[in-house]
């Protein structure tokens, strides 16, 4: 399948510029991931067993993975072509062999704890519309990855009443469509959003916002907590929910948690289910990306040779700071259920994809 | 943005307004208050820009008059009756902070009275000072206010029908009111001035107003001695023996004491320590302290506020500095003192707040929005990084973006672990325990 010299291409040319920071936002990389993966399995042959499949899609993972290791969403999206492609064999192997229940979720419990399990041989060679119907599901997969906001929209929707105020931090795409999906439907709120220094992606929304008819207010990081007690919610995108429940999120987001917490203002998380990773973060040094320091500060201010600068790129936000999700696909959830959404799209052996080896 | 960048945008905006030729611009300063009070939640009413309209279209005529100086005197004129209109039209100003004074650019306001028979020129000076940002940090705007005053205690001539007790006191009010109006008084500041009204007050009449006058001015240097300069120093005493080898000292922006303190520590002290300097747009005040302590030889990490809680899992001690303390224990300080302590306070960090007793506030607060400052909403909108476009210049055009920039936040009792003063050092409970002493005094 690799041997495939044009997908070889498409691969490396996606590597080069996750590297180069090319492509950027976390829906367009897993939009090429997906695409990725429907190539490999289209380029499957009748020799091919399911297991070289299988390899071959967690090895394409660990390349683009080690391109950028902070974009949990490759890693994610494979996950999820993995399960697809072990479920859809364990359904056309229910006639011959014993069914591994999809509720049962591979997961040990105190019922199937000492049973012996059946394993699945995924020695064999793929038979019959096997591959078509991976293909058609993973077509499903790439429109659930498309329609997402559409989706987190009409669920979040009815969390926002009228006259409220609500405090975004920067710009994310899911907030801002759903905040103008909103507005559409004739609610009448307010939006205080944080201007998200360095990136300076809050002026964006707040333009964006004004555009549509909503009103828009931008404060500096720092007023935050000083505006915090004038908020009804706080609505904030992530960059990844982690298996906990807690968050790997754009610097800042854990102020504006503690904040909320402190305040007793909601904190809703908006995010597609392409975002959730098994993974379990331990502190804010656990799953973090340095941007360029001269953002923060320009080197040719001062002489700034003895000085370090920091520019963080994520922030860790532990779980009980946050008070509900909202996805597309499974609706609403409190971070103490993730565990549980993440056994139904992802099969535990694949949480861990592997390292990378030269 | 600078003054000459700001005047050259307005000045293109006027432009683009104009429908007759190229006629000389109207002094931006004639026309930015309008512009600014346009800045606000909803849209100007019909009649409003239509008017606006109208004098913007006279104002050339005016000049092609060739009288050159008649439109500036003119603008004068205007400004002040617009200043005086200006209550009205800042209803449009966003829902949540109509209560709070409307920013004005300086410039807009420095035309006002400056040949007012009323006002001491040191006054003035200080007025524009203030204004312009240029004595700005709580011990030097009220230092500067002392010393002004103490001037112009020298500079007072009694009259003999007039007793001076109540006549210097009389004279000295519309010279506060005028400084109000460039910026209002600082906690400080105010409890300075009524020390000193006091000792206007208990003047002997029966002695002559030369001799008045110096005892007015050895009380007014007294108060600058005990409570300010003398208090400082002991504050940064008790501040370094706070810091132990080893530390990981994190500091907000930058606070004059905090930055006498962490140089001392280093070089008098001896002392081996990290400072990390936790820093926010748009003032970016803590860069000046990164300049002056990487000068000083101190290890330091700089850092924006977002990045706070990354680098808070190795600091030992926040140390920061504040404009006042509340009597309910409550810090009121730049704005993200507060989110900097809350994050110290959650990863059980103490937290130090230095503070002189001439700040404490007989007031309380209880939320950061009821009593704040508006700054210029211009800072916020200017982007530092070159290839980036500042997206909001100009925004007071559209009546659905608001642009927020406050100056102060109020950081709550329950994150703060110790108040260093000069007295000693005082839980924040305490605060409302030292105002009460003072007044008995």
């Amino acid at each position: 399948m690799l041997s495939d010299t044009v997908l070889r291409n498409t691969i490396n040319i996606f590597i080069t510029n996750l590297q180069r920071k090319q492509i950027k936002g976390a829906y367009h990389i897993g939009r090429a991931c997906a695409d990725i993966m429907r190539t490999i399995v289209s380029s499957m042959t009748k020799k091919d067993t399911v297991q070289q499949v299988i390899d071959q899609c967690r090895l394409v993972a660990v390349m683009l993975k080690q391109a950028q290791p902070t974009m949990f969403v490759i890693g994610n999206v494979v996950r999820r072509v993995l399960y697809i492609i072990r479920d859809e064999y364990a359904q056309s192997n229910s006639g011959t062999q014993q069914t591994v229940s999809a509720d049962s979720l591979h997961q040990p419990n105190l019922a199937n704890l000492l049973e012996a399990k059946a394993e699945l041989d995924y020695t064999k060679p793929v038979e019959g519309d096997f591959k078509a119907n991976i293909l058609s599901e993973i077509k499903e997969l790439i429109s659930e990855l498309d329609n997402m906001n559409e989706g987190i929209s009409e669920v979040a929707i009815e969390h926002v009443h009228s006259n409220e105020v609500i405090l975004t931090i920067g710009q994310s795409h899911t907030v801002e469509h759903f905040l103008k999906v909103a507005a559409e439907k004739k609610k009448k709120f307010e939006v205080v959003v944080t201007e998200h220094a360095p990136s300076y992606s809050g002026h964006e929304l707040v333009k964006s916002l004004s555009e549509k008819g909503i009103s828009a207010t931008l404060i500096s990081d720092a007023a935050a907590f000083a505006i915090m007690s004038r908020v009804n919610k706080v609505i904030v995108g992530t960059h990844s929910v982690m298996a906990n429940g807690g968050l790997i999120a754009p610097s800042g987001t854990h102020l504006v948690a503690l904040a909320a917490k402190k305040k007793s203002v909601p904190f809703v998380v908006c995010c597609g289910l392409y975002k959730l990773t098994p993974m379990y973060p331990l502190d804010q040094d656990s799953f973090n990306d340095l941007c360029n320091p001269s953002e923060v500060i320009p080197p040719e201010l001062y002489n700034l040779k003895d000085a370090h600068v920091l520019n963080p790129c994520y922030d860790y936000v532990p779980p009980e700071l946050i008070d509900l999700f909202i996805m597309n696909e499974t609706g609403t959830h409190n971070p103490q259920y993730i565990y549980r959404v993440l056994a139904e799209y992802y099969d535990t052996r694949d949480y861990d994809l592997g390292v990378y080896q030269d | 943005m600078t003054k000459e960048e700001r005047k050259a945008l307005y000045s293109k905006q006027v432009d683009n307004k104009k429908t007759s030729g190229n006629t000389p611009h109207v002094p931006s300063t004639g026309q930015q208050p309008r512009k600014q009070s346009i800045k606000s939640d909803q849209a100007p009413t019909p009649s409003v820009a239509q008017t606006k309209n109208q004098e913007a279209k006279q104002q050339p005529s005016k000049h092609q008059d060739g009288k050159q100086q008649q439109p500036k005197l003119q603008n004068q004129k205007q400004l002040g009756q617009k200043n005086k209109v200006e209550p009205t039209e800042s209803t449009k100003q966003n829902r949540l902070f109509s209560h709070l004074d409307k920013y004005v650019h300086p410039d807009n306001r420095i035309n006002t009275a400056i040949n007012d028979p009323k006002l001491h020129p040191i006054i003035v000076q200080l007025g524009l000072q203030y204004a312009t940002g240029a004595i700005r940090g709580g011990n030097a705007r009220t230092l500067a206010l002392l010393i002004a005053l103490k001037q112009v205690t020298s500079d007072y001539v009694q009259l003999d029908t007039e007793i001076m007790n109540r006549d210097f006191g009389n004279k000295i009010v519309p010279m506060i009111d005028y400084l109000k109006q460039f910026r209002p008084l600082s906690v400080g500041m105010g409890n300075a001035l009524r020390h000193i009204k006091q000792k206007i007050f208990k003047l002997n009449p029966d002695l002559s107003a030369n001799e008045n006058k110096n005892k007015l001015v050895e009380d007014i240097d007294i108060f600058i001695k005990e409570r300010i300069t003398v208090a400082a120093e002991q504050i940064v005493n008790n501040g370094v023996a706070r810091i132990t080898n080893g530390d990981v000292i994190m500091t907000y922006a930058r606070s004059e004491v905090i930055e006498k303190i962490l140089t001392r520590a280093h070089c008098d002290g001896g002392k081996r320590f990290r400072v990390i300097i936790v820093d926010s747009r748009p003032k970016n005040e803590g860069r000046e302290l990164l300049n002056r302590l990487l000068i000083a030889g101190v290890d330091c990490t700089y850092v924006y506020i977002n990045a706070v809680s990354h680098v808070m899992k190795e600091v030992t001690k926040v140390m920061i500095g504040a404009n006042s303390m509340l009597s309910n224990g409550s810090v009121y300080s730049r704005i993200g003192t507060a989110p900097v302590c809350m994050m110290a306070n959650s990863y059980n960090v103490p937290v130090l707040v230095c503070c002189e007793t001439y700040k404490f506030s007989e007031g309380t607060q209880l939320d950061s929005i009821t009593r704040n400052e508006l700054g210029d909403p211009h800072e916020m909108c200017t982007i530092e990084r070159n290839h980036m476009k500042p997206v909001l210049m100009g925004h007071e055009s559209n009546p659905n973006i608001h642009v927020l920039n406050l100056t102060y936040d109020v950081t709550d009792m329950q994150f703060v672990d110790m108040v260093i003063t000069e007295v000693g050092s005082i839980p924040p409970t305490s605060v409302a325990v030292i105002v009460r002493e003072y007044r008995q005094k």
